[in-house]
């Protein structure tokens, strides 16, 4: 077949055949037509070459039936039959639709006041396939002409002119406005140019209406073609590329507006944050709109002044001094300003690997130094509830930074349980009962081989080589330290206070 | 194929006589071709004719050789719904009070009647006017079947007059008709008479009739009557068809009647699907008689064929008004009289003639 010829099924696509259904023989549905003919007689279709389409301007049982059996003699594609839009009509009955069912040629029925009007726009759509997209373009931009394009006003006019289900969608599939095609497969949504799947009716086309500028597709406008062959979702593709046009600068003036209530983004977030695993629609499309993207993998940060100060949040100038700030190291993620600190996260198409994490931590440490701002930043976590859970973890971890420091979530587990020992006075002073024994002994130097030998987990040859000495010399030290102490190593609960009371001593002594 | 597989000679039965009634009526349906009157209709006038026989005695019926062809016959014939009648019953003497306003002043009484339309009801009303008059019947005809016009008939092909035409009904209305388009005035007028009436026309010459007309149909339907008025049992469909030089053209089941009654006539398509193939569907078009008959979108048997419906289990014959969804039916194919299968008179009669796309498929060539 070549790229120009048009398939019964890609005739019933383009909109030439109104209110257009296949009564029977849909075995024949994706053979090629090539010429377009009108017969009001059974001469006419006699006079049929193989290839055509016959269009019978009449309806008697029996005529349709000897054109059936002429056209599948004369090797014709399609019969339809005209359905006036006032008189009477006898559409074909069972016998008439078993007949062309035998025989495989598709039995058509459309409405239409003149058959003279069909036969014309077939033979347009069947002769200058171009010109009938043409024609559907130029349909479908005046009507978009007049009304604002937002989805609300642009999938209707899509419906109505190329008879398919069209939605406006983000790129983890949730439909912002009319609804996904069912089956629609994920691969579809994650390029960046336009292209069909086959679904569970049909075809889904996806042509993008907004992208980052790494290419990743926030937004597409997916139509679900139910009938058409290749030409017709071509077409289709045409025809909707021009409406995502449309729709893109609707998402331009809608995101300008958003810019404008920066204040927005702070309580969009605040939203997405408290609405957990479920992301209602409504949120989804604002968050698209606000320039989010939702699917892939977020790394959140969380970024708060050295000491607290609650205006500077609020000053926008320190926003975008950060921002840039962080552009300038690469870093190109979403950042919003909140009370108390900005919360900024990094999207991934894959989960990040570990060994990111450090040259992320880095660039962070340089941007967050410049602002005299402390970080925290979470764990890489997908799709729309993982910017709660990833900006969760950042904020934890931000309230345990030190001084010019990036801290992430990984690190924060023993730290904070050692941090909140060496807070706790309580256990500082048990720390220092429990050690008395040995202090001043050797120089400190059995209590520092005591720390060391726990450190390296009981093991002799790690401490004796951190410390420079002879593994025997550090036998020695620990029996000693034992004695001295009153407690044994080997016990695990003396093991774990003494190295406890080791840690707070130290902690005290910082 | 023989039009008239064994030309009746009624040499030596050159009467019809109370028991021919029965298997002439059956032959007269036959001939209708699912037109012309069904059982019901074809009963009121057997009653009349057997009536009229026994009170005046059998009609004499002569070959057209066998009367003078300068004589003159009259033809008389019911115009309307067959149906029609039997909620408006005859008086049986319309047919006599309409020849007495055709018959012109000063010209010779006519000798005889003849037929019109052998084919249903009007196959046996010359007969009921000939035993009233006590005239012998010619065996002739204008149609050798049942059409539904009135000029559809071999002597209208050849030109022979008729009109002036009288046409009564039994409350006593009267009128006599001239005109050219004689049809439709007719129709008119029949519509105001109430539904149906009788017609006599102009009465022609016997040889212009024999020569112009259809010889031998009433030989013909007591031949077919004979063949259908014996029980089904003593022998199927196909062996009587085949007698009747004709043939079984299917068994099937009614499973789709649709009928229209927007034009001049009503006209109706029916499906049937067959018991003797798989997933296969008989067509048959009818408007008063059933006139194509097609399987699969390739016509079997057409008009001026004669095509008739059989109810399967009783083999009594289906008229076109009264085939219903569900019966299950034999359909069979007579041939036509060999006068209308000539090029310049099927025109007159062919689908083509009943608005039908398709030309006359000669008989047994499907």
């Amino acid at each position: 077949m070549t790229a120009d010829s048009l398939t019964v099924r890609d005739l019933l696509g383009v909109g030439a055949l109104p209110d257009c259904e296949v009564l029977a023989g849909a075995r024949g549905i994706d053979t090629e037509v090539l010429d377009v003919r009108l017969a009001a007689d059974i001469g006419a279709v006699e006079a049929c070459s193989a290839g055509d389409l016959v269009i019978l301007t009449g309806h008697a049982p029996y005529l349709v039936e000897v054109a059936l059996r002429r056209a599948y003699s004369a090797d014709v594609r399609a019969v339809v039959l005209v359905r006036p839009e006032a008189g009477s009509y006898q559409p074909p009955s069972a016998a008439t639709l078993s007949f062309a069912n035998r025989l495989g040629v598709p039995l058509l029925q459309t409405q239409a006041g003149d058959p003279l009007l069909v036969a014309d726009a077939l033979r347009t759509a069947v002769r200058r396939p171009d010109l009938s997209a043409a024609r559907l373009l130029n349909a479908v931009t005046a009507r978009m002409r007049r009304r604002k394009p937002d989805p609300a006003s642009v999938l209707p006019i899509l419906a109505d002119e190329l008879g398919v289900t069209a939605a406006v969608v983000s790129a983890d599939g949730t439909a912002i406005e009319g609804t996904t095609p069912p089956g629609l497969p994920q691969s579809l949504l994650a390029g960046s140019v336009a292209g069909a799947a086959e679904v569970d009716e049909g075809w889904a086309v996806a042509v993008p209406v907004e992208s980052d500028r790494t290419g990743h597709v926030r937004l597409w406008l997916v139509s679900h073609v139910r009938s058409g062959g290749g030409r017709w979702i071509e077409t289709v593709t045409q025809v909707s590329q021009v409406a995502s046009w449309a729709l893109g600068k609707w998402v331009a003036e809608e995101r300008l507006d958003v810019e404008r209530r920066a204040r927005s983004r702070g309580s969009l977030l605040a939203e997405l944050l408290a609405c957990g695993d479920d992301v209602p629609p409504h949120l989804v499309q604002q968050a698209v709109l606000a320039g989010w993207r939702l699917d892939g993998w977020h790394t959140g940060v969380y970024a708060v002044p050295q000491t607290p100060d609650h205006r500077i949040a609020l000053d926008t100038n320190r926003t975008e001094f950060l921002r840039a700030g962080l552009a300038r190291r690469g870093l190109h993620g979403q950042l919003v300003e909140g009370a108390d600190g900005w919360s900024f996260w990094l999207t991934n198409d894959g989960e990040p690997p570990q060994s990111q994490h450090r040259e992320l931590t880095l660039r962070l440490q340089q941007a967050v130094a410049m602002c005299d701002l402390v970080a925290g930043v979470g764990r890489p976590h997908p799709g729309a509830r993982g910017i709660a859970r990833t900006l969760g973890e950042a904020r934890e971890a931000a309230g345990m930074a030190g001084p010019a420091q990036v801290v992430h979530i990984d690190e924060l587990g023993v730290r904070r349980l050692l941090s909140l020992a060496a807070e706790t006075p309580a256990l500082v002073e048990q720390a220092s009962r429990l050690l008395d024994p040995l202090a001043g002994v050797e120089d400190g130097q059995l209590l520092r081989t005591l720390a060391v030998y726990l450190d390296e987990e009981s093991v002799t040859s790690a401490a004796a080589a951190r410390l420079g000495v002879h593994r025997n010399t550090v036998s020695q030290r620990i029996s000693r330290a034992e004695q001295l102490l009153g407690v044994s190593l080997e016990n695990a609960d003396e093991r774990l206070a003494v190295h406890l009371a080791c840690r707070a001593a130290r902690a005290a002594d910082d | 194929m023989t039009w008239c597989r064994s030309p009746v000679s009624l040499s030596g039965m050159r009467l019809i006589t109370p028991d021919d009634v029965d298997r002439l009526a059956v032959g007269v349906i036959m001939l209708g071709s699912g037109g012309g009157g069904g059982e019901q209709d074809v009963h009121v006038v057997t009653t009349m004719l057997r009536h009229a026989i026994r009170t005046n005695g059998p009609v004499r019926v002569l070959d057209v050789e066998e009367i003078d062809p300068d004589a003159l016959g009259v033809r008389a014939g019911l115009i309307g719904a067959p149906t029609v009648m039997i909620e408006k019953l005859p008086s049986g003497n319309e047919a006599a009070e309409a020849l007495r306003a055709v018959r012109p002043e000063g010209e010779p009484p006519v000798s005889a009647v003849i037929g019109w339309e052998i084919g249903g009801c009007n196959g046996l009303f010359p007969l009921l006017l000939a035993a009233q008059l006590g005239l012998p019947y010619v065996d002739v005809d204008g149609m050798g079947r049942a059409f539904p016009r009135i000029d559809q008939t071999t002597y209208d092909a050849a030109g022979l007059p008729i009109t002036p035409l009288a046409i009564t009904e039994p409350s006593g209305n009267r009128a006599l008709l001239d005109s050219s388009a004689i049809e439709k005035l007719a129709r008119t007028v029949m519509v105001d008479f109430g539904g149906w009436a009788m017609m006599v026309a102009r009465p022609l010459r016997i040889g212009d009739a024999a020569k112009a007309g259809i010889p031998g149909t009433l030989a013909r339907a007591l031949e077919l009557g004979g063949i259908w008025a014996s029980p089904q049992e003593s022998h199927g469909t196909r062996g009587r068809a085949e007698a009747s030089g004709g043939f079984l053209v299917a068994r099937g089941k009614v499973v789709e009647v649709w009928r229209e009654s927007t034009g001049e006539f009503p006209r109706g398509t029916v499906a049937v699907r067959r018991l003797d193939e798989d997933d296969s569907y008989v067509r048959l078009e009818m408007q008063g008689e059933y006139l194509v008959v097609l399987a699969d979108g390739e016509p079997l048997v057409t008009t001026p064929d004669l095509i008739c419906c059989l109810d399967a289990e009783s083999g009594r014959a289906i008229g076109t008004e009264r085939l219903s969804y569900g019966t299950v039916i034999d359909i069979v194919a007579l041939p036509a009289p060999p006068q209308w299968v000539r090029p310049r008179m099927l025109g007159r009669v062919d689908p083509r003639a009943f608005g039908y796309d398709l030309d006359y498929l000669p008989f047994g060539q499907s």
